[in-house]
């Protein structure tokens, strides 16, 4: 009887193991760090929006989840197979924190702010990445980040000062987008795209 | 977030337009790879594979203010509805109208956002987060 029992904890305890795996993908911090729009020598916290990745998983779509792993928190995404299919690949990942520039203002509505004055664009010039790419190894396939891109970021001041656990807004979305001609570390039509540059 | 609804890492991608709360856009692409985005103006920014630099999907961005304002009292819309994107993107070129005729590039890139909506018959639905 208590070896059945045993052998029975033991399956559960796998089957637990399993479902964790399986969701560890999505199981994001829920605060990242970032430069403050005052000092980019100081850092503060940023509450990470993580209901979007779970809607984007529900059909299938991991891509953006992967660049938020690789170039938000730094760190390869958490899946099975990973390290391994991509352990002969070098290179440092980005974090939030390394970004070298930063904007206010998107000069379009995001949610309740009509004019999106309140959002800040973080740049970053990450030179690898983890992207959808699935093998029998892993779905993760660590690649060279082409250099006429940059990485931005969007994060949503909060209104009042101190957020959740004294958080300064929430880090919204972010993408590639095409680096500016004349200054390759920054945005394309970056002077139109924003309002100010902050630093 | 609950484990019963996280899907298994494997899923595979089913091409579907969605509504992201966070970023208060509408996304919908062909393929899931790596994209670049380029934004057309405040409504629309056009994802391009980031290999091939060709066309892979769209984004409407403000969407929560435009579905409610233009897109919701015109087609009547109740939470269990689904829009077709083409209407939503031909409201939008309604709504800019005239400053498409002096910029050809604008009006280009909405022609290939709405023809890619018509073609893959792109919907959005589970509105409830847009009417709250």
């Amino acid at each position: 009887m208590a070896v059945a029992q045993k052998a029975g904890c033991r399956m559960a305890a796998k089957v637990l193991n399993v479902v964790r795996q399986l969701g560890s993908w999505l199981d994001f911090p829920a605060t990242v760090q970032a430069p403050s729009p005052e000092d980019r020598a100081v850092l503060c916290d940023f509450v990470l929006g993580s209901a979007d990745a779970a809607t984007m998983a529900r059909i299938g779509r991991r891509q953006l989840t992967f660049e938020m792993w690789s170039m938000i928190l730094g760190v390869e995404p958490p899946v099975i197979g990973c390290a391994r299919r991509n352990w002969k690949t070098q290179g440092e990942l980005t974090r939030l924190a390394e970004a070298h520039a930063l904007f206010k203002g998107i000069e379009r509505p995001l949610a309740d702010d009509d004019d999106g004055s309140d959002v800040l664009a973080y740049v970053l010039n990450p030179k690898f990445m983890y992207e959808n790419s699935p093998d029998m190894v892993s779905v993760a396939l660590k690649v060279a980040v082409p250099q006429d891109v940059v990485f931005v970021v969007y994060a949503r001041l909060n209104k009042a000062s101190g957020g959740p656990n004294g958080a300064r807004g929430t880090v919204t979305h972010w993408h590639f987008v095409e680096a500016d001609p004349a200054f390759p570390t920054l945005p394309v039509d970056f002077s139109s795209r924003y309002r100010t540059r902050l630093w | 977030m609950n484990q019963h609804i996280i899907p298994k890492i494997s899923a595979k991608y089913v091409p579907a337009a969605v509504y992201l709360d966070d970023a208060d856009s509408v996304e919908y692409v062909r393929r899931d790879v790596a994209c670049v985005y380029r934004r057309v103006d405040g409504i629309l920014t056009l994802v391009l594979d980031m290999e091939t630099r060709k066309l892979n999907g769209f984004r409407l961005k403000g969407f929560k203010n435009f579905f409610l304002k233009h897109l919701q009292p015109k087609y009547k819309l109740v939470d269990d509805d689904f829009v077709p994107l083409v209407s939503a993107i031909e409201e939008a070129i309604q709504l800019i109208g005239d400053q498409l005729m002096n910029h050809p590039e604008r009006k280009a890139a909405y022609r290939e956002a709405r023809r890619m909506a018509h073609d893959d018959r792109v919907c959005i639905e589970h509105m409830e987060p847009l009417a709250a």
